[in-house]
């Protein structure tokens, strides 16, 4: 028998790469290719409409030379 | 030409891609329509050799994490909506037998096609839960 449990609580996750960017004075195109993945990815996470995997959001941090936790902020709405 | 060109541009890229995709096209139909099917083999094998190859030189990074969530999403959504749509169709055709004879062999087609691509579906969902599970 399959129980579905529905999580009351919504999860969002907020970030502060457009930030670290611009500390950094990388453009979105140039963090791309560090990263190695596409421009429109890093857009799309500055904007808060997509959560990168894991992986890609330890790669951030260390490329940042930060915790990831300082980058990425998870939040309990 | 496509030896000169070592390095290529996104854009460059998807002006060869759609390049190949008219000829491919252009060919396939030619093929069909003088009843010729290794011609239109050739050809496909001939466009799914050449976008191998013209995305081989990009050196822009094209595929990513998000864009493999894209596709995923995408191809799930195509398969859900035409195999709603080919059940419906099919099932709708098999009723209408009595009163339509002529497209009842299209009501089993649609029918089995539905049944084959939910198979499959349910097949590579099992292997994938498998492997990540």
């Amino acid at each position: 028998m399959h129980i579905m449990i529905k999580s009351t609580v919504k999860d969002n996750m907020e970030n502060k790469l457009k930030v670290f960017r611009a500390m950094q004075d990388l453009t979105q195109e140039e963090l791309a290719k560090e990263l190695g993945v596409t421009r429109q990815t890093i857009i799309a996470i500055e904007k808060d409409k997509y959560d990168p995997s894991l992986i890609l959001a330890f790669k951030i941090a260390k490329f940042f030379k930060s915790p990831i936790e300082d980058i990425f902020i998870y939040k309990e709405e | 030409m496509l030896s000169e060109m070592t390095i290529m541009e996104k854009k460059t890229y998807q002006t060869f891609r759609m390049l190949i995709g008219a000829f491919v096209g252009a060919l396939v139909a030619a093929a069909v329509i003088m009843g010729n099917l290794l011609l239109a083999i050739v050809t496909l094998l001939l466009g799914v050799l050449l976008s191998y190859f013209v995305k081989k030189n990009v050196y822009e990074i094209m595929e990513d994490e998000r864009t493999s969530l894209i596709a995923n999403k995408a191809s799930r959504m195509a398969i859900l909506s035409f195999l709603a749509i080919i059940t419906v169709l099919g099932i709708g055709l098999l009723t209408l037998k009595n009163n339509f004879p002529e497209f009842m062999q299209a009501g089993y087609t649609l029918s089995y096609s539905a049944c084959l691509l939910l198979l499959f579906y349910m097949g590579f969902y099992a292997y994938y839960d498998k492997k990540h599970g």
